[in-house]
């Protein structure tokens, strides 16, 4: 039985690396230690193998173990998650950058053909990389890797109901991040 | 839809709070997607905003092109062949 599971696990985990690498980079910013998560949460996931059901989802048991991996054993290493002053949630709303970029005079360019010309890599990255930790797990989850609400729920041991509301937050920041980024490339005035 | 159902009062903030469920395809019911598809064609400022954050979504997963450094790759291998 668990040579199936292990032959099922070769076969579909490791064609997840990169993926994984990469949640694992957004959370730990940092390139070496989200090597070592990754590591050790395939070698947690294949000492547990035998608590993987095959067939069921193979993808998000491993984010599961990935993201309590960091969180248990990376994390600790570091300070506290930081924190935003409630003020910067009030000033947040959902469409944010947008609303800003759209109060410009009629002849300013679409907003969206700016975002997407202006904006690079870099600065979605720095802008994620911005959010505070458990914002920017659950967006990484959610937005980036494209887990069910149950999934992240699951992956960071809350109920939906706060995975929902981490997620609102998260990308209501994300987006003031973006603006003041709009700001000072003089996208918008200040 | 219930016109007395307070949740229905504003359709521009029922389907702006739906926006990364719709966009994601995930989570709604067939029902919720036609009705938000619905208000999106007869509402335009809802239809741009949707559209602006569909973009914006696209563009930040495409800023995370990860590859596994192959260093890592080869240690993930050894474990999984040892055993």
């Amino acid at each position: 039985m668990n040579d199936d599971r292990r032959l099922e696990f070769k076969e579909k985990a490791l064609p997840l690396l990169d993926e994984l690498y990469g949640a694992a980079l957004r959370m730990t910013r940092n390139p070496s230690m989200a090597e070592d998560v990754v590591a050790e949460s395939f070698a947690r996931a294949w000492k547990s193998i035998d608590q993987f059901q095959p067939g069921t989802n193979l993808r998000a048991w491993m984010y599961r173990i990935l993201t309590n991996t960091y969180i248990t054993h990376f994390r600790k290493n570091k300070r506290e998650p930081e924190k935003v002053s409630v003020d910067a949630y009030e000033k947040a709303d959902h469409f944010h950058l947008y609303n800003k970029l759209s109060s410009r005079a009629p002849s300013a360019p679409d907003p969206a053909k700016e975002v997407m010309g202006r904006f690079t890599n870099e600065d979605f990255r720095k802008a994620l990389d911005l959010l505070p930790e458990e914002y920017r797990t659950a967006v990484v989850l959610f937005d980036l890797e494209g887990l069910s609400y149950q999934e992240v729920a699951s992956a960071l041991d809350v109920p939906i109901g706060t995975v929902r509301s981490r997620l609102a937050r998260g990308r209501a920041l994300l987006q003031t991040t973006l603006h003041q980024h709009a700001v000072e490339l003089g996208l918008v005035p200040a | 839809m219930n016109p007395f159902d307070p949740k229905h009062w504003d359709p521009c903030n029922e389907a702006l709070e739906r926006v990364h469920e719709f966009l994601n395809q995930r989570e709604l019911t067939p029902q919720d997607q036609a009705d938000i598809r619905r208000h999106l064609t007869d509402c335009p400022p809802c239809g741009d905003r949707f559209d602006f954050e569909e973009k914006l979504l696209e563009r930040l997963k495409k800023s995370d092109p990860c590859q596994c450094p192959e260093r890592l790759r080869a240690r993930i291998k050894a474990l999984l062949d040892l055993t």
